[in-house]
């Protein structure tokens, strides 16, 4: 247990199977899948010709004006709806509240004032909540978000390629080998052909920058790029920041969009992606089954308040539930495979429930890393078994529903998590019909369970492991 | 939380020199690390210029290839960032004294990285038969495109490689950590890194980070934002922080790695130490994507509460590192943040700005700064600020112009600022 005790005060989601934490959960228990084929471009004739999008997402209607969607990833602005979310469900004061009665922004009231207006229209009912002195602290709040690669831009990147080959050759330099790149013609054509503030998009730890000026989050801020581990290192060095007193509330999670041309080639080509064309695209994604193919390719977001207890109780906030403990760890073995036994996710559970004060048998129920790609499921079932082998708590495995969304997944399992303390209830892993291991695993409908501590696994290439353990919150 | 936190080893990979002694010697004559870019021709790019490393082969260094070899037997050559990083955690690591065996097992690594570099040879052999005026026929290029090298390539420039083959080779099984705060990266991870030995989360660290931006994708997006100077024709004096007609950074490129150690666990074994980590702070200026607070509210804030956090008043400090980037809105912006944060020691603090002849190495600057801090310490002479010749009223400090000085002092902050508004400062002493 942290010693100055952690809560969760409010969720953001935004992902394939549901824009909101409700619409989210609602479709994990009914177990509706995000696989469908993809939509954002054409991909007729690819194996996989299907993804699991985040569909009918309207940045412009959450709020975010035009001329910073330019400007932002995919990522980032799915990041930046779940980040509201979160925001306005933990009834946490807005910028726009604090602006009229900050005292250090005299010189940037007008733009501040101008920009929170323009990002948190939308976002808030939080008149009711701004009264708390606390709250206003800005320097208090803090922003660290796992945050994925975002791939290159093809359109753009075709267009300039589409210029440049032109003007090498209406310059007359074909005399060069035909697959000898032209560096300068590149540079000459990306100044008309690329988006003059096209690297603000791919620069990671924007997204936490555009978050933290909407809300006038003054403290610390961190972005953590451990591949699918992301969001889970982002929530527990969040944790860390307010045990140690350096900030009373952070918003934490991750976001992730790799559903794109060069990203299907890439995970296609290292044999991670599911290509069965043989069942129906929500049937693809089957982790822990003897069937299993690879992962399908995901992106989503998912953001959490973490507050320090004292201070949501200061504001008379709800609480969800409380973080016990986190642990995290590294295979140390090899970049693209597992170790066979999943040696750091058995490590990073231990260090968990060391600092949570848990042992394996208070586990209610285990969130699970497994994506579908055979080694890892395998890595993943060897340490579940191992680590849980006398109680063996329900196993669940989300990605069957949501696929896979990487630096995402796992602060969506942790909402998925939450949830399930809160309703008593457990969604089911779909498509499992020949497990590859003995865990008591959730099939089928969702189970009605009381659950007062979940643990949330997360796995991923480079032997990225961690581990957080979320309990229900007692007095 | 009173574990006290020290730096046992140092590696360094940078523009100015490779490894400890190069890097100090480039740093106190003064040298300028930038030239024209020499690994493509850079002529259709506004600007031509940055501080790359010369004369580093990996296999100085190490026994590893520079490639990565894959279980199916394919293989990519590693990207500059991961080969600086593998070799600067092998300086320090040898440099700290500290042998193979279990030790790294329960370690920490807290790395400050980006991406690798594009290969655009490579993005364009796939993705030129598909390019049209308006931009790909995504369908040709999905169906067409030969991605085997792409794929392998595509993976290994994530940002956490570098971490991650690192953990491999020492067999570090505690907790990897890779941040990516831009500017502020390594900073940050050097901070967090010392945090978890001081709160008993591990008694050993890796900490520090590793860039190479001198792609062509890389400076083309910075000219692109008008943040780069533009001195093609003297690429030595381009770099000119608080100098009046400064005109924008230079990229530059390199690793910075330290192995931190609770300082009991140090002198038990005996182990040289450079000196201690007492103070870190972090703040935001959740102002705006691409500019600095003009009162640089964040920066204040990072080095207040870094000051804070060692417990000492501002007149202790002796000598100041700069973020210093040589654009004219952070160095004016960054003066105004050390009068505020420090008052009226600020007039009687030097201040140097080490990328006057590093440039700016991004996710591996504030590694390769915090090692110049360390290594001015240990020689009790300040690294100056090369080609500040005209003064600029709005940047009125000691900013130890163009010669190294001799100096007492015992107590120094180093300053990174991320961009997107992440602000650190680190406090060490001797």
């Amino acid at each position: 247990m942290y010693s100055r005790r952690i809560v969760v005060t409010g969720m953001g989601a935004v992902t394939p199977i549901g824009n909101s934490v409700g619409g989210f959960w609602q479709a994990l228990l009914d177990a509706r899948s995000g696989v469908a084929p993809v939509r954002a471009f054409a991909i007729d004739g690819f194996r996989p010709s299907y993804a699991s999008e985040v569909k009918d997402f309207a940045p412009d209607r959450a709020g975010l004006p035009r001329k910073k969607l330019k400007v932002m990833g995919r990522h980032a602005q799915l990041a930046f709806c779940a980040a509201l979310e979160a925001w306005s469900d933990a009834g946490l004061a807005t910028a726009t509240d604090s602006t009229a009665r900050a005292t250090d922004s005299r010189a940037t009231a007008t733009d501040s004032r101008a920009t929170a207006t323009d990002f948190t229209a939308t976002a808030t009912d939080s008149t009711a909540t701004a009264t708390d002195p606390r709250a206003q602290d800005r320097s208090r709040i803090g922003v660290i978000l796992g945050i994925g690669m975002l791939s290159a831009d093809v359109m753009e990147l075709g267009r300039t390629f589409y210029a440049a080959a032109h003007a090498s050759s209406t310059n007359g330099s074909q005399s060069e080998a035909a697959d000898s790149f032209d560096t300068a013609a590149f540079g000459r054509s990306a100044a008309s052909e690329m988006l003059p503030l096209w690297l603000l998009r791919h620069i990671p730890n924007l997204a936490a920058a555009h978050i933290s000026i909407a809300l006038d989050a003054q403290g610390p801020s961190n972005t953590i790029t451990t591949g699918c581990v992301s969001g889970a290192n982002a929530l527990g060095e969040a944790a860390r920041l307010i045990a140690r007193g350096a900030a009373d509330v952070v918003l934490a999670g991750g976001a992730d969009a790799r559903v794109s041309p060069l990203a299907m080639l890439r995970y296609r080509d290292l044999g991670w992606l599911a290509t069965r064309d043989d069942v129906e695209p929500a049937a693809v994604s089957a982790p822990f089954d003897e069937d299993a193919a690879g992962f399908v390719n995901g992106e989503g977001a998912g953001i959490i308040v973490l507050e320090a207890l004292d201070h949501a109780r200061a504001r008379g906030a709800r609480v969800y539930a409380e973080l016990a403990g986190y642990g995290a760890a590294n295979d140390a073995h090899a970049f693209l495979e597992p170790h066979p036994d999943g040696r750091a996710i058995a490590h990073s559970v231990s260090v968990c429930f060391e600092r949570s004060g848990l042992n394996s048998t208070d586990a209610d129920v285990v969130f699970s890393p497994a994506t579908g790609v055979p080694a890892f499921d395998r890595a993943v079932a060897s340490a579940l078994t191992k680590t849980f082998d006398s109680s063996r708590p329900a196993t669940t495995a989300t990605r069957s529903v949501v696929g896979h969304t990487h630096a995402a997944s796992a602060a969506l399992d942790c909402i998925a998590a939450i949830k399930s303390i809160g309703e008593s209830k457990l969604p089911a892993t779909l498509n499992l019909r020949r497990p590859i291991a003995n865990l008591a695993f959730v099939t089928g409908a969702p189970y009605a369970a009381d659950i007062s501590t979940a643990v949330v696994s997360a796995y991923g290439f480079g032997g990225h492991a961690a581990a957080l353990a979320w309990q229900r919150c007692s007095s | 939380m009173n574990r006290h936190v020290v730096i046992t080893g140092i590696g360094v990979v940078s523009p100015v020199g490779i490894g400890i002694e190069e890097y100090w010697r480039g740093l106190t004559c003064g040298r300028s690390g930038v030239g024209p870019i020499s690994r493509y021709d850079a002529s259709g790019l506004s600007v031509q210029i940055a501080a790359e490393v010369h004369g580093f082969a990996l296999s100085d260094y190490m026994d590893v290839p520079g490639t990565f070899v894959a279980n199916d037997g394919r293989s990519v050559p590693l990207d500059l960032r991961t080969q600086y990083a593998l070799a600067a955690v092998d300086m320090s690591v040898r440099d700290a004294g500290i042998d193979g065996g279990g030790v790294w097992t329960d370690a920490h690594l807290y790395f400050g990285a980006g991406e690798g570099d594009n290969d655009l040879a490579l993005l364009s052999r796939m993705v030129t038969p598909a390019s049209t005026r308006d931009g790909c026929d995504v369908a040709s290029l999905l169906a067409h495109a030969d991605a085997t090298q792409f794929s392998l390539r595509d993976q290994l420039i994530e940002p956490t490689a570098p971490a991650s083959l690192i953990a491999r080779r020492y067999g570090i099984g505690g907790e990897v950590t890779t941040c990516l705060t831009a500017c502020a990266a390594s900073a940050q991870a050097i901070g967090e890194a010392m945090r978890r030995i001081q709160e008993g989360e591990c008694e050993l660290a890796l900490a520090g980070g590793a860039h190479a931006m001198t792609s062509a994708l890389d400076v083309l997006g910075f000219a692109m934002l008008s943040a780069l100077s533009c001195r093609n024709d003297a690429p030595t004096r381009a770099s000119r922080p608080f100098d009046r007609n400064r005109d924008g950074f230079v990229l530059g490129e390199g690793a910075g790695v330290v192995v931190l150690e609770e300082a009991g666990r140090a002198r038990r074994r005996g182990a040289r130490i450079y000196g201690e980590l007492v103070g870190y702070g972090t703040a935001n200026d959740a102002y705006r994507v691409t500019d600095m607070h003009p009162d640089a509210r964040g920066a204040v804030g990072a080095i207040a509460s870094a000051l804070d956090d060692a417990e000492i008043d501002p007149d202790e400090i002796g000598y100041i590192n700069a973020h210093g980037t040589s654009t004219i809105e952070n160095d004016r912006a960054e003066t105004i943040a050390l009068h505020r944060a420090l008052g009226d020691a600020a007039r009687g603090i030097p201040v140097s700005s080490t990328k006057s002849m590093t440039g700016h190495a991004v996710a591996a600057a504030g590694a390769l700064e915090l090692i110049a801090v360390l290594l001015a310490l240990r020689e009790q002479v300040m690294p100056p600020t090369i080609n500040l010749e005209t003064p600029d009223p709005d940047c009125d400090l000691d900013y130890v112009p163009n010669r190294a000085r001799a100096h007492e002092f015992t107590t120094a902050l180093s300053n990174s600022f991320g961009f997107g508004g992440q602000n650190v400062a680190l406090v060490v002493r001797a």
